[in-house]
């Protein structure tokens, strides 16, 4: 039988299979030292498996992450265009994490696992507020009131963080600019460790959940006659997001549109329905951030751009193709 | 048996009574339709019917068993719900659509295959199967939604049909056919309570007919006698009068 989409099963699976292994050894062996260095010595050794493997592991890691946080965050609200990042999400987070920071950079004595909780609630205060401004009535579709109490919450986030930034010790600001332009140089085994943890979490959890997502997609009210707890269904999804998003601000500060654009190609290769989007959005969305990590270290290697930089420089053009595409299928 | 049996049900909104102290009973075997204005509360009392919201006030027993404590769950596996037709932001195949009426009942892979199977060749929609359903026309979409919505009926323990304006969107030949499957979904002892706009359509295809006016039921029974030029007249005010057999206006 034809497919309507851009790609038949077999091709997918293929890439979904090739594309990640591939990615990471480029990531090993491209940048600013040759590959006979970073194996036959020990501190190119060093580097490729203290430094390397562990930041490409987590890039990965934080890419699919937040695919994930995409694809939920989109069925929930029925709008393609919603981003973790652009409802607030991430904003929250990174105000708990600069908060944190700052009073780190005050003298204070904090416990390392301060910072990803911080960043944690944060998220989870953002998601609520947003949530709550973009209500209306009983629905959760009303979709330019979701966008805009999104674009407030992330704009109020950026305040506090300015303030702190204005209050901030040299050696915090410093850290707080960093976190807000994403970097995965902080990567380490731990971080790693901590990431595969929440990501397995998310494949206990979600996948016998993913017909109910797509029931969904059908409407509300369409969802609560098929016999789903839609309220239920909803309040998994917000946790789920705002976890998964702290978790990676934590690891690795903001990241944009990974997010937005991974369940986007994902569902032109595949269609919407869950069982299929999911795992494919979250491979794409690892293999996004892998390359663009690779991209932001080697093009003006040794030094290396931002990654929330590169994403965004990526991101925004596709956003913006997307909504044309949009506006063009209502005319 | 009595299917559905509301007593004193009302449902308020903002201090007004959208549905005001509804008394319904429906038979096994039955097509009802339910006819009234627009802001009558046709959809509402559909809603709350389908225990998608519970009503403010009064009880709905389905099947001689009282649904205030039951959960989505019970309520899905018990009756299915068609609410008006509403547009899909996500790209689903119309196969894919069609298979989610089969989520409240737990069916064998092979009984689901051949239950989604028969669902699309009724509904004449089989050759749509693999489509995008947003790239659909309407009244192909409300056929695919028509169809998971049969699917849901077709588990034993479904015996209640509620559908809002199910023909609204459908040429002659489908509305037809979809009349066709309404009554034999009713025949297999269960029961259909839809709403229509189409007053002659009412009068010739339903067994029975219930007329809401401002949230009250103004008058329920047989479709003639109860959409008689001087009832539809007064309740629709539109000037109405009985050529033959047929409401002119």
């Amino acid at each position: 039988m034809k497919t309507p989409f851009l790609f038949g099963r077999q091709h997918i699976l293929l890439l979904t299979v090739l594309l990640p292994p591939l990615l990471l050894a480029l990531a090993l062996f491209s940048g600013s030292q040759n590959i006979g260095w970073l194996l036959n010595t020990d501190v190119g050794q060093t580097v490729l498996w203290q430094l390397r493997l562990p930041r490409a592991l987590l890039a990965f890691l934080v890419g699919a992450l937040l695919a994930w946080a995409g694809v939920l965050i989109q069925g929930m609200v029925r709008n393609p265009l919603a981003d973790p990042g652009l409802i607030g999400v991430s904003g929250g987070a990174a105000v708990g994490a600069a908060l944190v920071l700052w009073l780190g950079g005050t003298g204070l004595l904090l416990p390392l696992w301060l910072q990803p909780l911080a960043a944690f609630i944060g998220a989870m205060l953002a998601l609520l507020i947003v949530l709550r401004l973009g209500q209306q009535g009983n629905s959760l579709h009303a979709m330019s009131f979701l966008i805009l109490a999104g674009i407030a919450v992330s704009v109020l986030a950026g305040a506090i963080i300015g303030l702190l930034s204005y209050l901030a010790t040299d050696n915090a600001l410093r850290q707080i600019t960093f976190w807000s332009l994403g970097s995965l140089a902080g990567a380490s085994w731990l971080w790693v460790g901590l990431l595969t943890v929440v990501l397995l979490l998310a494949l206990w959890f979600w996948p016998r959940r993913l017909r109910q997502l797509d029931a969904l997609l059908l409407g509300e009210v369409e969802a609560r006659s098929l016999g789903i707890d839609v309220p239920r269904l909803q309040w998994q999804v917000v946790v789920s997001v705002a976890l998964l998003v702290a978790v990676t601000v934590a690891a690795c500060g903001i990241i944009g549109f990974i997010g937005l654009i991974s369940p986007h190609l994902a569902r032109l290769l595949t269609g919407a329905a869950h069982r299929r989007v999911l795992p494919l959005a979250v491979v794409l969305g690892g293999c996004l951030l892998l390359a663009a990590d690779t991209l932001a270290r080697s093009l003006i290697a040794p030094a290396e751009i931002p990654i929330g930089i590169v994403t965004t420089l990526l991101g925004a053009p596709v956003f913006i193709a997307l909504l044309v595409r949009e506006k063009r299928r209502w005319q | 048996m009595s299917l559905l049996q509301t007593r004193n049900l009302s449902v308020e909104r903002g201090g007004a009574a959208i549905v005001d102290d509804i008394n319904l009973d429906i038979q096994a075997g039955e097509l009802v339709m339910l006819v009234g204005p627009n802001g009558a509360g046709k959809s509402t009392l559909l809603q709350r019917l389908a225990g998608v919201q519970p009503p403010s006030r009064g009880s709905i027993h389905l099947q001689g068993q009282a649904t205030a404590e039951w959960r989505h769950q019970d309520w899905a596996q018990a009756l299915a719900y068609l609410p008006q037709l509403s547009l899909l932001n996500f790209p689903l195949s119309v196969r894919e659509v069609v298979q989610l009426g089969a989520l409240p009942h737990s069916h064998s892979v092979v009984t689901l295959r051949r239950q989604v199977q028969e669902a699309l060749e009724r509904w004449d929609i089989h050759w749509l199967a693999e489509r995008d359903v947003r790239l659909l026309s309407g009244g192909e979409q409300q056929r695919c939604q028509l169809a998971r919505s049969w699917l849901q009926m077709q588990a034993a323990p479904s015996r209640l049909w509620l559908l809002d304006e199910p023909l609204s969107a459908l040429d002659l030949r489908h509305q037809q056919q979809c009349l066709q499957q309404l009554r034999d979904v009713a025949s297999a002892g269960k029961a259909v309570l839809m709403v229509a706009h189409d007053l002659n359509l009412a009068r010739r295809h339903a067994d029975r007919v219930l007329l809401l006016c401002c949230g009250r039921l103004v008058a329920e029974g047989k479709p003639r006698e109860v959409l008689t030029a001087a009832q539809v007249t007064q309740v629709f005010g539109a000037h109405t009068q009985l050529d033959g057999d047929w409401l002119h206006w």
